[in-house]
């Protein structure tokens, strides 16, 4: 089913919204948050938070990518249950992620204050300055928490490829934040 | 313990959310010539013996290293063709450099060029870069090959110029006593088939058998598509008995059909271009092929996945596995 047709049974408020997101996208969630959280019931009650939230704010939200929204609300479902239950240390991507990203920013006070959504348009803004394969590749594996070699696989590369796109635009990051002040 | 940028990733726009998404298996090769072989092959979506797939940028593609066009026999040491050392990861055209790795081949291992940041302590110096198969055999300077203290995995060249590059052992691709070059991996992208091209002695891929395509989910097998025996299998493991799995059995007999009918498609494939072909314990096709034929293979560039195994000399009359 169509995005735009989903999206119509939602500001109709049409329960059956729900069971088609799902059945599009379920499989998408269920992953993401898996990724993140490593626990299948976790996951799973994260993927189903995700459709209660899309329910409670289409309308007046009317996205336009919506599979890419839905991951925006999964992902932040699953990083807050991660603080939550103070398990962020035993998630293996998210530390192993957050390993990777930290030597792009200092943890001064300054950085700490700032609001998420500002540093995230500021990343944004970062990422439209790569090609699109390097911008795809950092997404991939920042946003989506995907393994390596999952992207390498999706992107038809080698796995040397990912590393080494990464590491370049990691370091392109950490300067361009320095250069705004970070 | 949630590093900061990662979790302000998840407030970037949602059309770059949605390219990612979106952009996979979009990649176009030039295809300067289609063959029969190419075409045929591009067909079967592989998890086979041998794999070869092109990668990197169509408009940066570099065509695999000329020396195999002067048409010398497979098996006698040519010199390799000139290929450009790249010096630092951070100098000239990007692309092109993670195109084109630079590698080395040392005691039947290979070693690839990584861009870690890590510092590393030289400890013994191995030799000139010049002296070694891989990407700097034709330096005529006095650039070197290091080993580090931290790693022996991982040795330093150092360049004449003044320029270093970290290379790592790959457990992807190996030679053997005989001088075959080995790959043991998922693909061999147009890098590794370029680095293949420019070693001496003789060059073949192979890969060990690792199912990885989306496509061979859609294989039907008994009236059922092998994505739905894996997910009844994966469901099954939360009350199967974990060393007898009746279901696990049935995917794997899934599993090796799907395989012997790609094997079959792309045997026959060869076969009907001259290429000396057959099939190896029902599993692995493997196929003699000159370097010539390997560089034309590589320079049609429309490839997709597929799966065969290159061979030249007298392979088949020796045991590889020894």
């Amino acid at each position: 089913m169509e995005d735009s047709i989903i999206i119509d049974l939602y500001m109709k408020r049409d329960e059956n919204a729900i069971a088609q997101t799902k059945k599009q996208y379920g499989k998408g969630l269920r992953s993401l948050a898996f990724q993140i959280l490593h626990n299948e019931e976790d996951a799973e009650e994260c993927e189903n938070d995700t459709y209660l939230k899309a329910w409670r704010s289409i309308p007046p939200e009317q996205p336009v990518y919506f599979f890419a929204y839905l991951t925006k609300i999964c992902r932040y479902n699953a990083l807050h249950m991660l603080e939550r239950s103070r398990a962020e240390k035993r998630s293996a991507t998210v530390v192993e992620l957050s390993d990777e990203l930290a030597a792009c920013l200092p943890d001064s006070k300054a950085v700490r204050a700032m609001e998420d959504r500002e540093l995230g348009e500021m990343i944004g803004t970062f990422l439209n300055t790569l090609s699109r394969e390097n911008r795809v590749i950092f997404v991939r594996r920042y946003y989506l928490s995907q393994p390596v070699a999952e992207i390498a696989g999706a992107l038809r590369v080698s796995e040397s490829k990912v590393k080494s796109s990464l590491f370049r635009t990691r370091n392109k990051l950490k300067e361009y934040l320095s250069k705004e002040g970070f | 313990m949630i590093n900061k940028l990662y979790s302000a990733i998840g407030h970037i726009d949602e059309k770059l959310i949605d390219e990612a998404i979106h952009t996979h298996k979009t990649k176009q090769f030039p295809v300067k010539a289609v063959s029969a072989v190419a075409a045929a092959l591009a067909i079967a979506a592989v998890s086979a013996a041998f794999l070869i797939r092109g990668g990197g940028q169509p408009e940066q593609a570099a065509a695999p290293n000329s020396a195999a066009a002067d048409t010398a026999a497979p098996s006698d040491a040519n010199e390799p063709p000139a290929t450009e050392p790249k010096t630092t990861p951070t100098s000239g055209d990007e692309e092109e450099i993670s195109d084109m790795l630079g590698f080395i081949i040392k005691d039947e291992k290979v070693y690839y060029q990584v861009f870690y940041d890590a510092e590393y302590i030289i400890d013994q110096e191995i030799g000139f870069a010049r002296d070694f198969p891989g990407a700097y055999r034709d330096l005529d300077d006095d650039s070197k090959v290091y080993s580090v203290k931290e790693d022996e995995r991982i040795l330093v060249v150092k360049f004449a110029s003044g320029g270093s590059v970290t290379l790592m052992q790959s457990d992807e691709v190996s030679q053997d006593r005989l001088g075959y070059y080995r790959f043991h991996g998922l693909r061999v992208d147009r890098s590794l088939m370029a680095a293949l091209l420019s070693c001496d002695g003789n060059a073949y891929a192979v890969y060990v058998s690792r199912p990885d395509s989306e496509d061979m989910y859609d294989y039907i097998y008994h009236g059922r598509t092998l994505r739905e025996l894996k997910d009844a299998l994966d469901a099954s493991w939360k009350t199967a008995d974990a060393k007898n799995n009746p279901l696990e059995a049935e995917y794997q007999e899934a599993l090796d059909a799907f395989l012997k009918e790609k094997i079959a498609v792309i045997c026959g494939a060869l076969t009907a271009n001259g290429i000396d072909a057959e099939i190896i314990n029902g599993v692995r096709c493997e196929a003699t092929v000159t370097k010539e034929q390997l560089e034309a293979f590589a320079n049609t560039g429309s490839y997709d996945e597929y799966a065969f195994s290159l061979l030249s000399g007298n392979y088949l009359t020796d045991d590889p596995e020894a």
